[in-house]
């Protein structure tokens, strides 16, 4: 008969492990609806913990409408915000899907999405890819315009319709060699992909010529991919996400699976809790920004669920990785490193798919333990982007996730597991 | 003048330091080639009753 410690001890092995022999996999790209559970007719997803649409800040409530209107469920925006406010639109949390929403992350059923396949726990998860010179556009930034509306038509019927056929015709794109060896050249995969974009370029760009597309169709196709920044971002979260829904569920793991912010509060959700929020008011990053004239009261607090990234182990925990990141914030190699071992103090385990050579080869933390982080005190380093309050990116940084938010989950975890 | 100077400093000697905690104190003694040891050391975390004693429990 083992005790509760020891129980936990089991339980996050196997959450972590889930993570560890993950094997993402880009398979398709499809319209939302097909491929996020329960996504339905006059339903609208949103990044961070769930909120109504009146809490919501503007960037989350734009992005409503645009969604309303992108679907053509209201003509005008007035009409757009009348038929929210009547409860004709169901509004969910991303996180409460198979999907993940960085930004605003605005996703109607229409809206095509990158299919990850997690091949070896068999899930699925789904992200948007980004909007080539809209960046982020209507599903990162929640912005509706009429080229906002034609560049999401070339992308469906112009674009994806090629990439479609490439990645179909390849049998699928693992991705977890790319983030592990763009986390030798670089990268932690959140704030910076540069490494990764130009290994996914080249693992595909044969693929796509190899296609029957018209030599319109395929420059079409690779100017999307090769002038979009940081485009491989989203397979990124793809991949992060599609493990983390398997390392979910799992009775007694303590495993952090879930950390994002809707720009009022900032939730997580832990393995053995399911799908249970706990929240604490959204932090501000501290970091660069773009501009002289911006300061903090500039600064949205946290939104976006890429924090995905941190639960898989890269971001903010691969500090070490990116020393070009943290020289964002000031730091120094040796504070980058200095930072990756902290966070190895509050997880459950290494990844030995990420050897990092600035650590002299050895491997990234993965599995964030609520336990060791307040033990510790140590809260978990996420990396991101800056947005203003008009959604215009502003700079890079980081935050902590609120103690708050672990505190509240230990004590959900001892009403769960020891009665 | 310089004998009253000398009297006054708190460092007669060449120091040997132990710097706990800012690691950049440490540094400006060492690039100052004043010996110095670095100890690595955090205040002790505070946390709620309730949740020290949950800590007991479960970890």
């Amino acid at each position: 008969m083992m005790d509760i410690r020891e129980k936990i001890t089991a339980a996050n092995e196997q959450a972590v492990s889930r993570i560890i022999n993950s094997d993402p996999v880009w398979a398709d790209i499809l319209p939302a609806g097909e491929v996020i559970d329960g996504l339905t007719d006059r339903m609208i997803l949103h990044s961070g913990p769930p909120i109504a649409y009146e809490d919501m800040c503007m960037l989350h409530q734009r992005g409503m409408v645009s969604g309303v209107l992108f679907e053509g469920w209201a003509k005008t925006e007035a009409e757009a915000v009348k038929l929210i406010r009547s409860g004709g639109i169901r509004i969910e949390s991303a996180l409460d899907h198979n999907t993940v929403g960085a930004g605003t992350g605005i996703i109607t059923k229409s809206v095509a999405m990158i299919v990850v396949e997690d091949r070896a726990n068999g899930t699925r998860a789904a992200t948007f890819p980004a909007e080539g010179p809209f960046q982020g556009g209507f599903c990162g930034w929640g912005l509706y315009s009429p080229e906002i509306a034609e560049n999401l038509r070339h992308m469906r019927e112009d674009l994806f319709p090629v990439i479609r056929k490439m990645i179909r015709n390849r049998g699928g794109l693992p991705l977890k060699p790319i983030l592990a060896e763009s986390m030798q050249m670089g990268d932690e995969n959140h704030t910076r992909q540069t490494a990764s974009d130009l290994l996914f370029l080249k693992k595909i760009v044969l693929d796509i010529l190899k296609t029957d597309a018209s030599k319109e169709e395929l420059l079409a196709a690779m100017e999307y991919i090769v002038e979009t920044p940081r485009f491989f971002h989203c397979f990124g979260q793809g991949a992060a996400r599609s493990a983390l829904l398997a390392a979910s569920g799992i009775p007694y793991s303590t495993m952090v699976t879930a950390v994002c912010g809707n720009a009022l509060e900032f939730g997580i959700k832990v393995s053995g809790l399911g799908d249970r929020w706990f929240t604490a008011p959204a932090p501000m990053m501290k970091g660069r920004y773009t501009s002289s004239r911006y300061s903090e009261k500039d600064q949205l607090p946290w939104i976006g669920d890429s924090c995905v990234v941190e639960c898989y182990g890269m971001g903010g925990l691969a500090a070490a990785a990116s020393p070009i990141v943290c020289s964002l914030r000031g730091m120094k190699l040796k504070d980058a490193i200095a930072l990756t071992r902290e966070m190895g103090e509050i997880c459950i385990t290494k990844n030995r798919n990420f050897p990092i050579p600035n650590l002299d080869f050895d491997f990234l933390p993965v599995g964030i333990d609520i336990r060791k982080v307040l033990k510790t005190g140590i809260a978990p380093e996420i990396h991101g982007g800056m947005f203003n309050h008009e959604g215009g990116l502003i700079g890079a940084g980081s935050a902590r996730v609120p103690m708050a938010c672990f505190e509240k989950a230990l004590k959900a975890f001892a009403e769960t597991h020891q009665k | 003048m310089a004998d009253s100077l000398e009297k006054k400093t708190c460092c007669p000697q060449k120091p040997r330091v132990i710097n706990i905690g800012l690691a950049s104190f440490y540094e400006a003694l060492v690039s100052q080639k004043v010996k110095a040891t670095q100890l690595e050391w955090r205040p002790p975390v505070k946390q709620s009753e309730e949740i020290a004693s949950l800590l007991d429990d479960l970890l």
